[in-house]
């Protein structure tokens, strides 16, 4: 293993985030650190000196690591309000589709659970509405270089996680309130379904909604996990603190 | 010049750098140090994030692309990119002459009445 592999994976070793920025941003640390030895080679030094002299000029991985961090985090921020700015308006929208065409729900079992169901549906919708507004400020801000990466990417993770956590409960309770219907309409029992209750689209939007707020949940997991372990202090696992307070700071 | 010194304008220095064409980051770093006579004295990692960052911002477009026989990540300067520098530079233009004046040793006393 030469000089430059030994760097770029202790580098690699010290930074997280999502893999595909990850690795471009290692491969093409390697890239300049191949083309600076390149350089140091052609001016007359044996490879080894230009190795250990390239490597020198980039700096210490300890006083790198916070920075190449800080891209990492802020990218992960940006991926997780983008997936909830798509996804919950689309489960929102497609949502609104079956209920239009009525295929969800068999008919209503009585005025009462109508009203609670329904108003259970606004509180869905505003849930849903809420988190989308969140997560498009919060990709807007990516776009600030001074916004702080890890706080964006935190709230970014607390906006998928309580956006899954609250309409998945609102739905379940609005399940429950309806509990006859849906169990007809999941089942299908042919002697009671009638025509408006196909079951086959009810079974695959519960499918498919289940599915994505998990999903949505283990996004929230992972901003937040990035958010948490970005942590320069963390990231250094323990090396002295070299690299000034302020590294992450440019404006 | 100071690592510290250069680290808040190492944004805009990149920007005016790229004005004239698009780059790869080793040539960026290379003329950095062309431009500034080579005082510029910064850890040439500072420069990838650097760039990331900029992209982030919109500021500067990334892309691999094949450059002398092999891929590299070559950043073009964005019209965002074009403003970010030109408000730069009147910033700078502004500070630097605040703090011209103010640091000016005064040799003509008659100039201070």
């Amino acid at each position: 293993m030469t000089t430059i592999d030994a760097y770029v994976s202790e580098l690699g070793r010290a930074v997280h985030g999502p893999a595909r920025v990850r690795r471009s941003m290692l491969r093409e640390v390697h890239d300049g650190l191949v083309d600076a030895v390149e350089a140091y080679e052609e001016s007359g030094l044996d490879p080894d000196t230009a190795q250990a002299r390239a490597v020198a000029d980039f700096g210490s991985v300890a006083e790198l690591a916070e920075l190449y961090q800080a891209e990492l985090t802020a990218r992960r921020g940006r991926v997780t309000a983008l997936y909830v700015a798509i996804v919950f308006p689309a489960m929102m929208l497609g949502w609104d589709l079956l209920w239009r065409a009525g295929m969800t729900w068999g008919p209503p079992p009585g005025p009462e659970q109508v009203e609670r169901v329904r108003s259970l549906a606004t509180l869905v919708d505003i849930v849903t509405v809420a988190a989308t507004g969140a997560a498009l400020a919060l990709f807007g801000l990516t776009f600030l270089r001074s916004a702080p990466p890890r706080v964006l990417t935190a709230l970014a993770g607390v906006t998928a996680a309580v956006g899954a956590l609250g309409t998945g409960g609102l739905s379940v309770w609005m399940n429950v309130a309806w509990m006859d219907v849906v169990s007809m309409t999941v089942v299908g029992d042919p002697a009671t379904a009638t025509a408006d209750s196909t079951p086959g689209p009810a079974m695959l939007a519960y499918s498919v909604s289940g599915a994505l707020l998990l999903a949505t949940l283990g996004v929230a997991a992972g901003a937040l996990r990035t958010a948490i372990s970005g942590d320069p202090a963390r990231s250094r696992r323990g090396r002295p603190r070299s690299a000034p307070a302020d590294a992450t700071g440019y404006r | 010049m100071k690592p510290d010194a250069v680290r808040g304008h190492l944004d805009g220095l990149i920007l005016a750098v790229l004005e004239s064409g698009p780059l790869h980051g080793y040539a960026i770093i290379e003329a950095l140090q062309a431009r500034s006579g080579g005082a510029l004295d910064l850890p040439t990692g500072t420069v990838y994030p650097a760039l990331r960052r900029l992209e982030r911002a919109a500021l500067v477009s990334g892309a691999w692309s094949t450059v002398g026989g092999r891929q590299r990540r070559t950043y073009t300067l964005t019209r965002a990119g074009r403003h970010a520098l030109a408000r730069q530079r009147a910033e700078w233009a502004e500070f630097s002459s605040v703090v011209d004046a103010v640091l000016r040793p005064r040799t003509i006393p008659e100039a201070a009445s």
